[in-house]
């Protein structure tokens, strides 16, 4: 070690210390989701492989989720890991019909809600079954395979994005004005639900929470900032009373109106910070770097859709000058490894990542 | 304007569908033009509507609301209109492309050229490039937009103006792209005519390029 360097620290170590707003060795390295694609290409089929050949420093614990009787991923569930064990749940291939939450799916995409009034409440908030979204035996061997790396229940089940999927977007906004209480009665019960999702993973020991909450597109707000105040904002404040690890928050879009209300809340991070949709990453870090965790902003959209390397490693570089400094930032894509990245770029991103990543 | 107009603009601003409903009905029992209510009560209202979204001073749900008010006057006053003979400023094409399901963001469009007084024909979701030109013989429209929600189906949208291209409808009918992962740089590679960051610009930039054409009203 030159002088003056960090000692190096083990993955749990470095996520660890970002989560607490210090630098760490290096920045750490995060992924959302993973498609399979990915976990062929660089673990062989196998997804604790493919987050090791990668450098990714917060391995994903699951929060299983079914559409009649077809999980997450199921073409992950027959290859060689570790029982239990997947990239995340970020992966929707071969659903089709209504899921567990009212989410209306065709081949593997979401179309549109199946919750329309109070008579659907109990038919669409499902049982907890912990046991079996988050099996404790499996989730204890990785654990255990895997000391050295942090560990994360990456759930894209935050009350908010959810309940505007189960009821459809359309509806839901009409529902805004039409019934608000219902409304405010779905997203009660999701947030509860998603409370016991989280309580049970951090009793199985789970470093933190990485909460998926879409509530943003490009350039704006699905609700005004007044209403995401009003009606998500007293959810995330239960849900982060709720816990005693740190909950990150990730959504698409441009989220930055919300930052400042979130962080209230008692948030500790947001990811994903996606530069398409017109978030800043260098005017987020400057008014909020020292309060919230940033994780994400390589851009997915176009640099990592490609394979010019020099534009993968200049946006990394941008990324690092951007928020790298103070610590508080762990650098991944702007949304996941998505099917439309490619393995070239991908693998230079993490690559180079590690490269020019280390705290002086 | 008309106090009975203005009473309509109202309404539907604030999306009060039964009111809008009703109060343009009473317009026609009162004898005021169809494309006078149409146009001073309506698409003026759509106009202030789009203005706000793209000013961040109303979001999407409040433009659903106004939308749907819309349409419950339109409900009423259609059949009028076409009694009256009063034409749309013109006539847009839309679909989602091949392989992409989403129709979010293609449904707020349809609202803001339906709003602003296009006539609309909506395919709908994972449409074949094939079929967009089926439907382009079959109803002439003058714009054509394209929708994809997904990276995954950009391909797909660059195969749609190519086969568009092929077909020789360049000229022909206007093409316009978006959608989140649409950026300016991406149409213009595709060879779209225009491109909108979001459905109120969609039906500015749309009466732009008709107005360059000479068709429509800018």
């Amino acid at each position: 070690m030159s002088p003056g360097k960090k000692r190096p620290m083990t993955s749990r170590e470095r996520v660890l210390t970002a989560l607490n707003h210090e630098e760490a060795d290096r920045v750490p390295l995060f992924t959302f989701s993973m498609d399979p694609r990915f976990v062929r290409a660089f673990g062989n089929g196998n997804p604790a492989r493919a987050y090791e050949a990668l450098g990714i420093d917060a391995f994903p614990i699951r929060a299983q989720c079914w559409c009649g009787d077809m999980p997450l991923v199921p073409s992950l569930m027959n290859i060689e890991v570790p029982e239990g064990y997947d990239t995340g749940g970020g992966v929707f291939a071969g659903w089709h019909g209504v899921d567990e939450f009212g989410r209306v799916w065709e081949k593997g995409s979401y179309i549109t809600g199946a919750l329309k009034t109070r008579e659907d409440l109990d038919r669409f908030i499902p049982p907890p079954r912990l046991e079996e979204r988050t099996p404790p035996a499996a989730v204890r061997r990785v654990m255990e395979k895997y000391p050295d790396r942090a560990h994360v229940l990456n759930a894209h089940l935050g009350p908010f994005g959810l309940t505007m999927e189960s009821m459809g977007f359309e509806h839901f906004f009409y529902m805004l004005y039409d019934d608000r209480e219902l409304v405010r009665e779905v997203l009660d019960r999701r947030t509860t639900w998603f409370i016991d999702l989280c309580r049970h993973a951090q009793e199985l020991g789970v470093d933190f929470v990485v909460m998926g909450d879409d509530v943003a597109y490009k350039g704006k707000t699905f609700v005004s900032p007044e209403d995401f105040r009003e009606l998500a904002i007293p959810c995330y404040r239960r849900i982060v009373e709720a816990l005693e690890i740190p909950v990150i928050w990730h959504s698409d879009g441009f989220v930055e109106p919300l930052i400042q209300m979130t962080l209230e809340t008692g948030i500790r991070g947001m990811h994903a910070l996606e530069p398409a949709a017109g978030n800043d990453l260098g005017r987020i870090k400057e008014r909020y770097g020292d309060r919230m965790v940033l994780l994400g902003n390589v851009d997915c959209v176009s640099v990592l859709t490609g394979t010019d390397l020099a534009r993968v490693r200049a946006e990394v570089d941008r990324c690092m000058a951007q928020a790298k400094a103070g610590g508080g930032f762990m650098l991944a894509t702007s949304n996941s490894l998505h099917a439309a990245c490619t393995v070239e770029a991908v693998r230079e991103m993490y690559r180079y990542a590690l490269e020019v990543g280390e705290y002086d | 304007m008309d106090k009975r107009l203005i009473e309509i603009r109202t309404a539907l601003m604030k999306g009060a569908a039964p009111a809008v409903r009703e109060l343009v009905s009473a317009c026609l029992d009162k004898g005021i033009p169809p494309d006078r209510i149409l146009e001073e009560g309506m698409v003026s209202a759509m106009a202030i509507i789009g203005e706000r979204f793209k000013r961040d001073e109303i979001y999407m749900p409040e433009v659903m609301i106004a939308a749907r008010a819309m349409n419950a006057g339109l409900e009423v006053l259609e059949p009028a209109l076409v009694q009256s003979g009063a034409k749309p400023r013109g006539k847009v094409l839309l679909a989602s492309v091949r392989a992409d399901l989403h129709d979010i963001g293609k449904n707020m469009v349809a609202m803001m050229f339906r709003g602003a007084g296009y006539s609309v024909v909506d395919l709908g979701v994972d449409v074949h490039e094939d079929l967009i030109l089926e439907a382009i013989a079959e109803h002439e429209p003058d714009v054509v937009g394209l929708s994809s929600l997904l990276t995954t189906t950009l391909p797909n949208m660059k195969k749609t103006v190519e086969t568009l291209e092929k077909a020789d409808l360049r000229g022909r009918v206007i093409i316009m792209v978006g959608g989140a992962p649409v950026t300016p740089e991406f149409a213009e590679g595709i060879g779209a005519d225009g491109y909108a960051p979001d459905s109120a610009s969609a039906v500015e930039r749309a009466a732009e390029l008709l107005a360059a054409r000479g068709q429509g009203l800018a």
